[in-house]
């Protein structure tokens, strides 16, 4: 019997750059397009490991640099929204919204050592919620109160919950308890689903809360999008939720962004 | 077709019927599973075409040794085409219950191909004392053992490390000996992928190891192909994990079915009594049209010419 299959995928957790440990697979943008044509994987939503492990706005500069040339690329932005005024000012933000630009933030809380809900935050989170943009940030990079706090202080705000590939073992799926409460009290989170690998998971999630609530996820170079696709691709869910989950979800929340 | 492309179309492994090397009934207190029922595994297992899957008790290396051994036998009884089992000793039990344990179960049914070791959730070395008389139940009854091996993280490493693994391998060379989740990290899986080309008795099974951030292309640059084994660890983890990451993987279809069964298929003929009827009839090589690599590099990367990094 033949399984329905997504007829396109947007992945909403891949990375280019170096790495300073063990390299996982792969590292530059030729690489990752290479993956994303043998996957099938029609856009991306990608970080700069710089931004991450190293200056998030040089790591900013270099990918938008890196995916110019490649629309099938959006751009995620690192920002650490504190008092020091490193961030750049909200209305280079509004500025490229309004040249057109769509894109999202991803949050590092603890690697760059912020604090995600100080006032100076907030005024950021603020400033996102209502434009739109979809904030990412990943479980082993925020403590559960202070990711409640934020979805609780910023109601509007459309959270990405997902889970770094580098401290894998404390995926998602071990984390269901936790995220069901946010699920049932934050209708703005989502949840991305590379680690979300767990027995049943997505067919719970999607039971539970409606297949709105996820959205594909990779996680390369980590992880193989092998898994991500298979488990969505054959899980037990009707072909309109996989489309949602697969690529639809992201598109929807990237295409309300705007100024 | 190849198996990638059937597997892209939806088509599923239509062609292959897969053997799970490890994998659970049962709950896990720590974390919520959404209905591990026996149904739902076997919907599971129908979902990926696995036509056998080798299961072991969560309760039995927990706190409740024969309730969870039975729940192994229940599985069986539930769907006897679909489930092997492995009998779970706890070291800290008197070696005559587990005796007990082990005979109990080899009589209840001809299904029963093995034992599971969990070295760190049972808090104590594969390779200490009171492991040593459970080696040599296995000797003496089912020469096959699955062991919980990891190595890193957060875990008691010092309690199931691949290298203390192939230490009780290479004291006891009649019994096959599966690493399970082939070590976890990517240096417990290349450790694994040395051993197991050092020793004819050790395999390396391949769930919750995508937690190493390992690919299966560059896990095989290291891992004989004939000594890794697809396993899926349900119910902890859904199937379509290591499912997807070897089925989709960019290598030659002959490694991924010996991965996804034949590997298996040989190791059950060879150890198991219920194996050797039910594959009596070739052995599982020439029966897929496959050759031997046993401790060869199982990988002729140049031949696979679709992987973006090469």
């Amino acid at each position: 019997m033949k399984t329905a299959t997504p007829k396109q995928w947007f992945d909403a957790c891949a990375m280019i750059g170096g790495w300073h440990r063990t390299p996982p697979q792969f590292s530059t943008t030729a690489q990752l397009l290479g993956h994303m044509e043998r996957f099938r994987i029609a856009r991306a939503l990608v970080f700069h490991s710089i931004a991450w492990m190293y200056d998030f706005r040089q790591g900013n500069a270099v990918l938008d640099d890196e995916i110019a040339a490649h629309p099938q690329l959006v751009p995620c932005y690192a920002v650490v929204p504190s008092a020091t005024g490193e961030t750049p000012e909200l209305e280079h933000w509004d500025g490229l919204l309004r040249g057109g630009r769509r894109f999202a933030f991803r949050l590092f809380p603890r690697s760059h050592e912020f604090m995600p809900c100080s006032p100076g935050a907030n005024r950021f989170h603020e400033f996102a919620a209502h434009r739109r943009i979809p904030v990412l940030v990943d479980i082993d990079e925020i403590s559960w109160d202070d990711l409640w706090t934020l979805c609780r202080t910023h109601s509007l705000l459309r959270v990405i919950i997902g889970n770094s590939g580098t401290n894998a073992l404390y995926g998602l799926f071990r984390q269901l308890r936790r995220l069901y409460e946010f699920l049932e009290l934050f209708p703005q989170v989502r949840i991305e689903t590379s680690l979300l690998c767990g027995f049943r998971n997505l067919e719970a999630i999607c039971e539970r809360f409606g297949a709105g609530r996820l959205i594909f996820g990779s996680r390369m170079p980590f992880w193989e999008p092998g898994s991500s696709i298979m488990r969505l691709q054959y899980t037990d869910l009707d072909p309109r939720e996989k489309q949602l989950i697969a690529h639809d979800n992201l598109a929807a929340l990237l295409d309300e962004v705007g100024p | 077709m190849s198996i990638r492309d059937a597997l892209a179309a939806g088509l599923g492994f239509r062609d292959l019927a897969l053997i799970d090397a490890h994998a659970h009934v049962g709950r896990w207190g720590s974390f919520y599973m959404a209905d591990p029922s026996l149904i739902q595994l076997v919907r599971e297992l129908d979902r990926f075409n696995i036509e056998l899957c080798c299961v072991t008790s969560l309760l039995a290396f927990s706190v409740d040794m024969p309730r969870g051994n039975d729940e192994v036998l229940e599985a069986i009884r539930f769907a006897p085409d679909r489930f092997l089992g492995y009998v779970s000793l706890v070291p800290h039990q008197p070696l005559a219950d587990c005796r007990r344990e082990v005979q109990r179960m080899l009589d209840a049914s001809d299904r029963i191909i093995g034992l599971k070791f969990h070295p760190m959730w049972n808090n104590y070395p594969i390779n200490g004392d009171l492991y040593q008389p459970l080696w040599e139940l296995a000797a003496e009854f089912c020469p096959l053992v699955l062991v919980h091996c990891w190595l890193g993280g957060e875990e008691p490493e010092a309690n199931n490390t691949p290298d203390k693994v192939a230490q009780m391998a290479a004291r006891y060379p009649g019994v096959t000996v599966i690493m399970g989740h082939s070590g976890g990290s990517r240096a417990g899986q290349l450790q694994c992928a040395e051993l197991c080309r050092r020793r004819p008795n050790l395999y390396m099974d391949l769930c919750g190891s995508e937690f190493g951030n390992l690919w299966i292309e560059r896990l095989l640059e290291h891992a004989p192909a004939d000594k890794v084994l697809f396993a899926t660890d349900i119910p902890f983890l859904g199937a379509g994990s290591p499912a997807g990451r070897v089925g989709y993987a960019a290598i030659d279809d002959a490694i991924k079915r010996k991965i996804l069964r034949v590997n298996m298929e040989r190791i059950l003929a060879t150890c198991t009594r219920w194996g050797r009827d039910r594959f009596r009839s070739s052995t599982p090589l020439t029966r897929h049209g496959l050759t031997s690599t046993a401790n060869q590099p199982a990988l002729q990367m140049g031949t696979h010419h679709d992987n973006p990094d090469q």
